[in-house]
């Protein structure tokens, strides 16, 4: 398992109500095994049903997702989610009445993939490497700062070795620096553990620091806008955030970025009135 | 003279501790304010409004010390603080009203064309729990200009917002502070948005915290595309940055 | 257009159903009770035309009428200086405190002691049980709004009686939304209870008298009226809160 993943085609239409809404209209891309891909665009442009369909929370309508060849999605396929692709969501999803450690290892050790001391010994090497969390092991999640926590769900996600990590908008509610930090951590957690990532954000700046490639999603139907390689050598460091090379890289994507965002700001607006 | 001053501040308020604070705000000019979470900006920013009074050291704007709240000196909040239970247009008429300033008729007319010119006329009679947030905030700035404050103390008013409404928003804001000019203090953790709006940014950092940079931001309004990519611009963010990231580019590991 | 709930229907037919062959099959327990059929001939034929039966209605309604009303009006106020006033707090608040965990029923026995009247005494039983409630609410909800509210109205110049009437005032709104549904509740509950002890009148008596002549089929009347009474009381104060928050829609 190397973690390549194949989107060609896809579509999803939901029908609340009879009222028919196209939320993803004929996507397609590819994203190499260890890649890491951000995805960006404006809300409602589909992105979260995009991961939900990747990770098998929901159905497709139209064309097909695999990865590494095999079928993870495609119309008549009932979602079947699975250890190899794991998700970490925008807000916390710890259990509040699970210790961090009881957290982490609570998948492996209720698929029965791990003996309880190889989970135990696991999820504190983990933690260790996640900036010495295992410290923090017998705390309950509220003990901790956000970041913290994020960076818990992140190991948790770790723990079933999932050659495809999902994030969906993790760091949006965090300030302008416990996302610095966050950003760092992410991206050493990719180098030492070479894992594909598909990462969702609103924010390009975050986008084009984090990814190899970006792909720009068009507003509703969301399809995809531009796919823009970022040639930014790694590891990246926050110094690049200033040279040349980031700004021109910034500048070509935000119109398009823009674009998107002012059309679905004023279609927000149109539907608010 | 400077519009406001704040001169060997002290304080103690719940987790923050602020020691020896001191800066100036020219007249007209935006000023960003940084620094990590729970330094005390939201503190100052108190203290400035006239709701907590500091420990030691004093605070004046045009001279005359800051000593309770007033109309000269209006807030915007971090969460949005308007009355949930009065519509739009009676949440932006609260001010004049309240101090007395206008008649029922004119607070009325002078509520509508603001309402008007930040694009919410049609509105007026919605509440709040109606409205999507980056609207809310509109309401929040029509609510604090409509007072014509010498201060405008604005605490991360763009924060929750998605990256995009927070972009138009900034723009949407620099357009009214082109026209207005309104002396303001703007809180941000995030450095893209100070240097999309601010004209000088001042670091708070430190335990005890104090201003430990100041930064100007000599680049021209608008701050178009281009002028985001000029080698200026670049350097002044890498300054900022410095100012900003060091202690935490060291301990990329530690505590977030 | 609701679509019929047709699972809900055919288990309260089967309710009814249990419950008429338990009773005709004279079940352990069921030897007083009637059936369905004869509840409903009996109360056609005796209680619907009787002046006596809506009389116990009228007379239940105003006794929870008055004690609640009058909890509600002293009880609001009161709830508000507690929280505003912290010198009025230091001296009222423990005697409150104090008296609150009585539940209403204790009451009864020293309110028969005390009033002069039956009906004051009752009544008096029914305002002190939504009377507290309402107390503690509004003082919570004032303690509990929040600083930028009140910040901005100063920073805004407003004066502290037009705080008061813009800001603190709707502010506890629901809470005396909250405190009125729970208070009306526990108003029926104990009305029902001190008429049973105390009185020779209301639904809460007739119900008792239905018990103490062994006639089933006014101990089941009793009991579907006091329901219905208490469920049409809650759909009114519904009304009056949903007036009274026009910004929650």
């Amino acid at each position: 398992m190397s973690g390549a993943l194949s989107i060609r085609g896809v579509g999803k239409t939901y029908d609340p109500e009879g009222a028919s809404v196209e939320a993803l209209r004929d996507c397609s891309f590819e994203v190499r095994a260890e890649e890491f891909v951000a995805i960006v665009g404006p809300s409602g442009c589909g992105k979260s049903t995009l991961l939900n369909a990747i990770a098998g929370f929901d159905t497709v309508t139209a064309g097909q997702i695999t990865l590494d060849g095999r079928l993870l999605a495609q119309p008549g396929l009932a979602p079947k989610p699975g250890p190899d692709r794991v998700v970490v969501f925008q807000h916390g999803a710890l259990f509040p009445w699970k210790t961090v450690l009881e957290n982490v290892t609570y998948g492996p050790l209720r698929q029965k993939a791990l003996s309880r001391e190889a989970a135990r010994a696991k999820a504190l090497e983990l933690l260790r490497a996640s900036g010495g969390l295992d410290s923090t092991a017998a705390s309950y999640p509220a003990q901790l700062s956000s970041g913290m926590q994020r960076r818990v769900e992140i190991v948790r996600a770790l723990m079933n070795d999932p050659p495809l990590l999902l994030l969906d908008e993790p760091f949006r509610a965090m300030d302008g620096f416990s996302k610095a930090t966050m950003h760092q951590h992410l991206l050493d957690l990719h180098r030492r553990y070479r894992k594909t990532i598909v990462f969702i954000t609103h924010d390009l700046d975050e986008a084009i620091y984090l990814a190899d490639t970006v792909v720009v999603m068009t507003t509703r139907p969301g399809t995809v806008k531009e796919i823009i390689r970022v040639g930014l050598g790694r590891p990246r460091v926050p110094q690049m955030l200033y040279s040349r090379d980031y700004a021109e890289l910034k500048r070509s994507a935000a119109q398009s970025v823009h674009e998107e965002a002012r059309r679905a700001f004023e279609r927000g607006e149109r539907e608010q009135a | 003279m400077a519009a406001v001053s704040v001169s060997g501040v002290s304080k103690r308020y719940a987790k923050d501790v602020l020691e020896d604070v001191s800066f100036e705000l020219e007249a007209a000019a935006l000023t960003v304010l940084m620094g990590p979470s729970g330094c005390g900006k939201t503190t100052l920013a108190c203290m400035l409004a006239g709701y907590i009074a500091p420990d030691a050291g004093r605070l004046a704007l045009e001279g005359r010390p800051i000593t309770e709240a007033g109309p000269d000196r209006i807030m915007v909040f971090q969460e949005t603080a308007l009355w949930h239970w009065m519509t739009v247009l009676d949440n932006v008429m609260f001010g004049p009203r309240a101090s007395g300033t206008m008649g029922p008729a004119q607070a009325r007319k002078k509520a509508l064309e603001l309402l008007e010119r930040f694009g919410l006329r049609d509105f007026k009679d919605r509440y709040p729990g109606q409205l999507s947030g980056g609207m809310r905030r509109r309401v929040e700035l029509a609510q604090a200009m409509i007072n014509n404050p010498k201060l405008m103390i604005l605490d991360e008013p763009f924060r929750g917002l998605d990256v995009m409404t927070r972009e138009l928003m900034q723009e949407y804001y620099l357009k009214i502070f082109a026209e207005n000019r309104m002396t303001t203090l703007f809180i941000t953790s995030e450095l893209e948005e100070a240097l999309v709006v601010g004209e000088r940014v001042l670091v708070l950092d430190g335990t005890p915290a104090r201003i430990a940079h100041s930064i100007e931001v000599d680049l021209p309004y608008p701050r178009t595309p281009e002028v985001l990519a000029s080698e200026r611009y670049l350097d002044i963010k890498k300054r900022l940055m410095a100012a900003l990231y060091l202690p935490e580019q060291q301990t990329a590991q530690g505590e977030t | 257009m609701k679509r019929l709930n047709w699972r809900g229907a055919v288990s309260i037919a089967a309710f009814i159903l249990l419950w008429t062959l338990l009773a005709r099959l004279k079940a352990p327990g069921f030897a007083e009770i009637p059936d369905p059929a004869e509840v409903s001939r009996a109360f056609w034929s005796k209680y619907l035309p009787s002046a006596a039966y809506w009389r116990s209605w009228a007379v239940s309604f105003e006794r929870v009428g008055y004690g609640f009303i009058l909890s509600q009006l002293l009880g609001i106020p009161l709830g508000l200086l507690l929280g505003t006033r912290r010198l009025f707090h230091e001296i009222v608040f423990p005697v409150v405190e104090l008296l609150r965990p009585i539940p209403p029923l204790a009451w009864v026995p020293l309110s028969i002691l005390f009033w002069p009247t039956a009906e004051l005494s009752i009544v008096f039983i029914t305002f002190i049980g939504p009377f507290f409630i309402i107390v503690i609410n509004v003082h919570d909800a004032v303690r509990g709004i929040r600083k930028e509210h009140l910040w901005l109205a100063r920073s805004l110049g407003a004066s502290p009686v037009r705080i008061f009437r813009r800001i603190i005032l709707p502010s506890v709104v629901p809470a005396i939304a909250v405190g009125m549904t729970l208070g009306i509740a526990v108003a029926w509950n104990v009305v029902i209870a001190a008429e049973m002890i105390a009185s020779d009148a209301g639904l809460g008596r007739l119900t008792w008298e239905g018990y103490v002549s062994h006639t089933g089929t006014t101990v089941i009347i009793g009991m579907i009226s006091i329901g219905l009474a208490g469920y049409l009381s809650t759909l009114i104060v519904t009304y009056v809160e949903k007036r009274m928050m026009p910004w929650q829609r």
